[in-house]
């Protein structure tokens, strides 16, 4: 595939109300069950090639006594409702996500570390084996700026486990277009890959970086075209620059 | 790139009752894969781990057709068998339909003209193709050997990644650790382009063909042994 | 009239965590993707149409905003053992609206309205609605409420769509559970014969009870081939030893 969309992180203040809401609106179904801290996502699997939009949020209140940046960063964002709050793209191997990594002078979150607790774990225990980069303090996300994974075993990735059966639901057929901030240049420079804009379907809207909308494909169906501010619209992305 | 193991082809009398039979057996879970394209054949999966699975297989409709010559090869045999379940095959997989085609080149024939398809249940339809094809190819498993297939960019839905039913006990799989298959090490090298070793083929000497699968478990391994489909 | 036990809240600060652990514990499996307002559940059906309801909040501005402070939350931040687990509710079970509406009235109250609104109630991913009312009800200003640690009691119109007859997540080393065998209790027999209107009903007779603080301290449950199964917690009230400076009971 080389470089593709992965999926998109919607962040919420309620990823039940949010999916529950998705779903009625797009006949989107999702599934549920996976977790990594004090966060739970809900995976609404969008179609071949096999992309997806995880919709993520708190579920563990009681470690906002003990508050960072990136928490007060989700809390910010997620005030006045969803926001997309991340771009991630895909490759297809090691070798291709270590010259990312070599391009941001960085390192490669491995797939293979030890403890569980830094992975995404499903419902069934399950961790699905994930390395990406950048690699540092502070997510990119909060910049606006897409990360990049890779997966050594695809057999179970996010975009093909079943959903929930959903009221109205349709098949997804895949992303037909992302629409991000910012301009093509911009986007091309932080990835070190020319034109990116005709290597990914991607339009720029020339707004606050990060995606403000998806169109995804769906069987028998006309396109959907899923529409929430990026969460550089409610932080500007200039709160972190350093 | 060398080809790895893909899945494992079970033909039964059964599909319902020989997948029970392999999960109260082996503790090893299975779920509904559906139907495939001939209709008259139902289907069933056990994941392996590994990337790998078993596709069970019997006639749901024997009324489909009364033109005996388009009922599958394996029947009758998964039938006269004791467990009333066969290997039936073997089969591999490659990452692009580059590969494949070669691989079907090599063996005289070409990628097979049309996309293998599975309807599941609840999901959107299975594709693949497979090699090698063509009017002057033998189906390789009804010779006891393997086959290959290319998921293109499906492997995100890949049937050896699905959930399986909840049932009680069931262990841990981790993939395949060993095959037994019939002939030798030579004559499968031979076939494959690639060494055995790559795919832990152990050689009985007997008929070509499989006649046990080592799964490796949480609680052990796990031997699968059935009859060869050429026995 | 038949009480039985329905079943049991058990608090938690994070229920994938929660009820990751307690499978681990005792291989009994769960389904997840309940929820209401600001609360989720992941499941864990016992049997005999019982189940645990590993329950938490899963909407943090509704929790920065909740008045404070709360009784429950201030419970699940008591540190333990089990992570701030704690049970915080029991919950029986009556077969009719009719005998629900007799235990409201013998207590004061009502039964809660069947609220129209599907967001007033549990919802499912697939639209699935799950009503039930429930007593003693006591209308908001009327200066009445239910005893903190005294279990409340829930009628379910709809038997196939119950909790806990849902098919749990498929995990290696599942055990089928039977149903409850005993509840251990805080406070006396005389105090939840003096509840439930007297001792013939299939739930107290389940009961045993400490003296201590009121609430579930323990569950026992059968499995089909195995040993009994005891999942022990703490009741919210064992953590909070002055509960006057908390409004709501719960």
């Amino acid at each position: 595939m080389g470089l593709h969309i992965d999926h998109l992180s919607l962040a919420s203040p309620n990823i039940f109300r949010s999916a529950d809401a998705l779903c009625k609106e797009a006949g989107l179904g999702y599934w549920t069950g996976e977790w990594i801290r004090d966060t739970a996502v809900h995976i609404v699997p969008l179609g071949p090639p096999g992309n997806f939009i995880e919709i993520s949020g708190f579920v563990d209140v009681h470690t906002l006594k003990n508050m960072d940046e990136h928490k007060q960063w989700i809390l910010d964002i997620t005030e006045t409702g969803d926001h997309f709050n991340g771009l991630c793209l895909g490759v297809d191997s090691m070798e291709e996500l270590e010259q990312f990594a070599a391009h941001w002078k960085t390192k490669v979150n491995p797939f293979n570390n030890p403890d569980p607790a830094a992975h995404f774990q499903r419902a069934n225990g399950y961790i699905l084996p994930m390395a990406s980069t950048p690699s540092g303090k502070r997510s990119v996300w909060m910049k606006g700026l897409p990360n990049v994974y890779y997966y050594p075993d695809r057999t179970h990735h996010s975009s093909g486990q079943p959903t929930h059966p959903c009221e109205g639901m349709v098949r997804p057929t895949g992303i037909k277009w992302v629409e991000v901030g910012g301009t093509e240049e911009e986007l091309s420079t932080w990835l070190g890959v020319p034109n990116v804009g005709s290597v990914l379907p991607l339009k720029f809207n020339g707004k606050s970086l990060g995606v403000w909308a998806v169109c995804v494909g769906a069987e028998e169906h006309d396109d959907i075209v899923i529409r929430r501010p990026a969460a550089s619209d409610a932080v500007p992305v200039s709160k972190f620059a350093d | 790139m060398a080809a790895v193991l893909d899945h494992i082809h079970m033909g039964a009398n059964n599909v319902y009752t020989t997948a029970h039979d392999i999960t109260q057996t082996y503790k090893i879970g299975h779920y509904d894969g559906g139907f495939m394209s001939s209709i008259t054949v139902g289907h069933k999966a056990v994941p392996l781990g590994g990337g790998v699975y078993i596709e069970i297989e019997s006639l749901i409709d024997p009324f489909a057709t009364s033109d005996l010559t388009k009922l599958p090869w394996w029947y009758t045999k998964a039938l006269a068998a004791p467990e009333k379940a066969i290997w039936s095959g073997l089969c591999l997989r490659v990452n692009t339909m580059e590969e494949l085609g070669e691989i079907a080149k090599r063996h005289g024939g070409v990628i097979s003209p049309r996309a293998g398809r599975r309807t599941r249940p609840d999901g959107p339809g299975v594709k693949f193709w497979s090699a090698p094809s063509g009017p002057k190819v033998v189906n390789a498993w009804e010779t006891g050997r393997p086959n290959w297939y290319c998921w293109e960019d499906r492997l995100y839905v890949h049937p050896s990644g699905q959930p399986v039913i909840p049932a009680p006990g069931l262990v841990d799989v981790q993939g395949v650790s060993w095959l037994e298959m019939g002939g030798t090490e030579q004559e499968m090298a031979d076939w494959l382009g690639q060494h055995p070793d790559t795919l832990n083929m152990k050689f009985n000497g007997k008929s070509l063909g499989l006649y046990a699968v080592a799964v490796k478990t949480d609680m052990g391994e796990v031997v699968i042994r059935r009859r060869s489909a050429t026995e | 009239m038949n009480i039985k036990i329905n079943h049991f809240a058990l608090g938690a600060r994070n229920i994938y965590e929660s009820a990751t652990r307690l499978r681990k514990e005792t291989k009994l499996g769960f389904w997840t993707g309940e929820w209401v307002q600001t609360t989720a559940c992941h499941m864990v059906p016992l049997g005999n149409d019982q189940f645990i309801e590993v329950e938490g909040t899963i909407d943090a501005h509704a929790y920065l905003k909740m008045p404070k402070p709360n009784y429950t939350y201030d419970a699940l931040d008591t540190d333990n053992e089990y992570n701030g687990d704690h049970f915080t509710g029991l919950m029986l079970g009556v077969d009719t609206l009719e005998d629900l509406e007799e235990v409201g009235k013998r207590l004061g109250g009502g039964v809660t309205p069947d609220w129209p609104d599907p967001y007033r109630h549990f919802q499912r991913p697939d639209g699935y609605v799950l009503r039930y009312q429930s007593a003693p009800y006591y209308a908001p200003g009327s200066g009445k409420s239910r005893p903190r640690g005294m279990p409340n009691f829930y009628y379910y119109p709809d038997v196939p769509g119950r909790t806990s007859n849902q098919p749990v997540v498929s995990t290696p080393h599942l055990v089928v559970p039977t149903g409850v065998k005993w509840i251990e209790y805080g406070g006396t027999a005389q105090q939840m014969a003096d509840w439930l209107g007297g001792t013939d009903s299939e739930a107290y007779k389940a009961m045993r009870f400490n003296g201590k603080a009121l609430g579930t301290w323990a569950v026992c449950v059968g499995v089909e081939g195995g040993d009994d199964i005891v999942i022990r917690r703490p009741p919210s009230a064992a953590s909070i030893t002055d509960d006057s400076k908390y409004k709501n009971a719960f």
